[in-house]
């Protein structure tokens, strides 16, 4: 088996407050192989988009923190204790990234050109032209009709889907290893969101790059990911295939997300819905997280948090599956 | 872009209008008519002699008569005749434009040059020591009188240090060079700017907070970009828009500040002149000059708007 290119360990991540810190992430462990998908899946403020920020040490020093020990392996090299410049080296270089809203993500005032000669510029110590030329190719590899005019124009006068395009053109362009997509269609038309996946697809089979992809679209992440991690309240509950997960969650929390996609199928007059919220940061349970919202829950699942257990080679954070558990933190 | 300038210049060319006609009735409604001013003091006038001068002068033409011949007058580059010193306005307010231009140039430039780079390390390390003192120094500038800095200035520089002369721009009787000039120019140009800056600094520091908070600067920092070229290339034209907007709206209020600056100093540009026409009610050169100051805003907020269009693409589509 080939050797994975990012492992991460122990994640946890914290905010400062007033009152203390918070911990928007814990204990999140993973692995990913190369030309691999891995979806996260979750709802908002579940801890996806901190995980994959906190990877890139995209947070803000000033109120975050990530944990002493944990631990984001790539290829082996320990990127939590990289310094800034050394993490600028990797960031759109080795691991890039593209963001849920197009309009807002990319620079108002700048032109494409600008904003896409810059990776290149910075990574590969092309000149401007170069870049320029490579920028070109890119636009045309992600299929943008007339790249020489699109180019010199400023992202509000592309369409949404376009801009889209280019956010991914300019992420793929030194050709990471890794790929990490943060709700990349969410902002788009339905329609759009399809042509948005295939070309996703299509530029990982050519460039053999391993997709992070980010989502609380079931739809999206079915279509894409090789294997699936469920995320609750900052803590990850299931892992496991595509397949398996969808064809048999095993998590109180899947099956509830799975149960309140509609379907055509059933003749139902209202939704699925998983009852109670997702509690805050700084009032979290001392026992499972889910257990309040939890049409399982025993006494036991109130006085202490799962560890995530393996079963039939997938992992779920549940004692309904692990009556044996072995303490909190070891796997 | 064409047509952006074109509605921005159509727009300024009717705010002007606007404001001369504002100007010529407020000062037609002003108490006591020019005329008994130049005669005061004469003896045996008759009732003839007055009509006679108020016809020659044409104020027993209704006030909009009166304006249109104003106008004509205006836009032919006439100004009127003062009735202090007898000479044509246009002549007193030409000799007195430099000097003020000088100043409150001077002024918002090294204000710009200031606080620019301060709000912009106060913004990239908010909250430090270092954000604090420049808050604390903004804070002190914008709160303090231009007045009241003057005196401040004076004493410490002029009376204590005895380093910077007080009032004018040359000394008497001598030669005038440019350090001589220069020299004359610091104080009142440090009273002027002093307010400025910390308005500025402030200004600069909330808009690139703001900004650097936005996605897109996310973007850049994930693109791999170090913090500098964050700052420097994406970050700060974005800022810059927010500030842009202030300076145009701070403009009449920095050449008022120079007519009580130009007053502490004796400088003798336009605000000096203003403020011996006020004092002699000479009608005409109040006016011409505020038909030139309002000229000058309006330049300035149509220098502003275009530099606009400049820093960001979006404001010339809309």
């Amino acid at each position: 088996m080939a050797e994975p290119i990012l492992e991460v360990r122990n994640l946890k991540t914290g905010f400062y407050s007033k009152k203390g810190i918070f911990y928007a992430v814990e204990d999140v462990n993973f692995t990913l192989m190369p030309g691999r998908t891995l979806g996260i899946v979750g709802e908002s403020g579940c801890g996806k988009s901190v995980t994959c920020l906190s990877m890139l040490k995209l947070l803000p020093e000033r109120n975050s923190l990530i944990e002493e020990n944990s631990s984001v392996r790539m290829h082996g090299e320990e990127l939590t204790k990289k310094s800034r410049r050394e993490m600028c080296k990797i960031r759109g270089n080795e691991i890039a990234m593209i963001f849920q809203d197009s309009m807002t993500s990319l620079n108002p005032v700048m032109t494409i050109e600008r904003q896409m000669v810059e990776p290149f510029m910075v990574h590969q110590k092309l000149s401007r032209a170069e870049a320029r030329r490579k920028s070109l190719d890119m636009l045309k590899k992600v299929g943008i009709p007339s790249p020489e005019t699109k180019i010199k124009q400023f992202p509000h006068q592309l369409s949404g889907g376009q801009r889209q395009r280019v956010m991914i053109a300019m992420a793929l362009s030194c050709n990471p290893q890794v790929l990490i997509a943060d709700e990349p269609t969410t902002a788009l038309d339905v329609t759009i969101q399809a042509q948005i996946v295939r070309l996703m697809k299509e530029l990982q089979e050519k460039l053999d790059t391993a997709i992070i992809l980010i989502t609380h679209d079931l739809g999206v992440v079915a279509e894409m990911a090789d294997e699936i991690m469920v995320m609750y309240a900052g803590n990850v509950v299931e892992k496991a295939g595509k397949r398996e997960l969808f064809e048999e969650p095993l998590h109180p929390y899947t099956k509830g997300l799975l149960a309140s996609i509609p379907s055509l199928a059933k003749d139902t007059d209202r939704l699925y819905t998983i009852e109670g919220v997702v509690p805050s940061l700084q009032d979290m349970p001392r026992g499972c997280r889910f257990c309040d919202r939890c049409e399982y829950s025993m006494p036991r699942c109130r006085e202490e948090n799962p560890a995530l257990g393996r079963i039939q080679g997938r992992e779920v954070r549940c004692f309904l599956y692990n009556e044996k558990q072995p303490k909190e933190g070891d796997i | 872009m064409g047509k952006y300038i074109f509605k921005r210049l159509l727009i300024a060319v009717i705010t002007f209008f606007g404001i001369t006609v504002l100007v010529y009735v407020l000062a037609s409604m002003a108490p006591g008519s020019p005329v008994e001013m130049i005669l005061a003091g004469t003896n045996n006038l008759t009732e003839g002699d007055v009509a006679r001068l108020e016809a020659q002068m044409g104020l027993d033409k209704p006030v909009y008569i009166q304006y249109l011949i104003w106008l004509k007058n205006v836009l032919s580059g006439n100004l009127g005749i003062s009735y202090r010193t007898m000479r044509p306005v246009a002549e007193m307010v030409a000799e007195r434009i430099g000097p003020t231009l000088m100043l409150t140039v001077a002024a918002l430039i090294l204000a710009l040059c200031i606080a620019v780079p301060l709000g912009i390390l106060s913004a990239h390390k908010p909250y430090s020591a270092w954000d604090y003192a420049s808050s604390v120094f903004a804070f002190i500038g914008a709160a303090t009188p231009n007045f009241f800095a003057a005196m401040i200035l004076i004493f410490i520089f002029s009376i204590r240090l005895g380093v910077l002369p007080t009032s004018g721009m040359y000394d008497a009787g001598v030669k005038t060079t440019l350090p001589m000039l220069l020299r004359h120019m610091v104080l009142p140009v440090v009273t002027l700017m002093l307010q400025y800056v910390g308005i500025y600094t402030r200004h600069m520091r909330s808009s690139m907070m703001e900004v650097l908070g936005d996605d897109y600067i996310r973007t850049a920092r994930a693109k791999g970009l170090r913090e500098k070229s964050v700052v420097v290339s994406h970050a700060f034209r974005n800022a810059l828009i927010p500030l842009v907007t202030q300076i145009g709206l701070s403009l009449p209020a920095l050449i008022g500040g120079a007519i009580i600056t130009e007053q502490v100093f004796s400088w003798p540009g336009m605000g000096t002149l203003m403020v011996q026409s006020i004092n002699y009610r000479d009608y005409p050169t109040i006016m011409g000059i505020t038909v030139l100051i309002a000229g000058f805003v309006l330049l300035g907020n149509i220098a502003v708007d275009l530099f606009y269009g400049v820093l960001d693409p979006r404001v010339s589509k809309r």
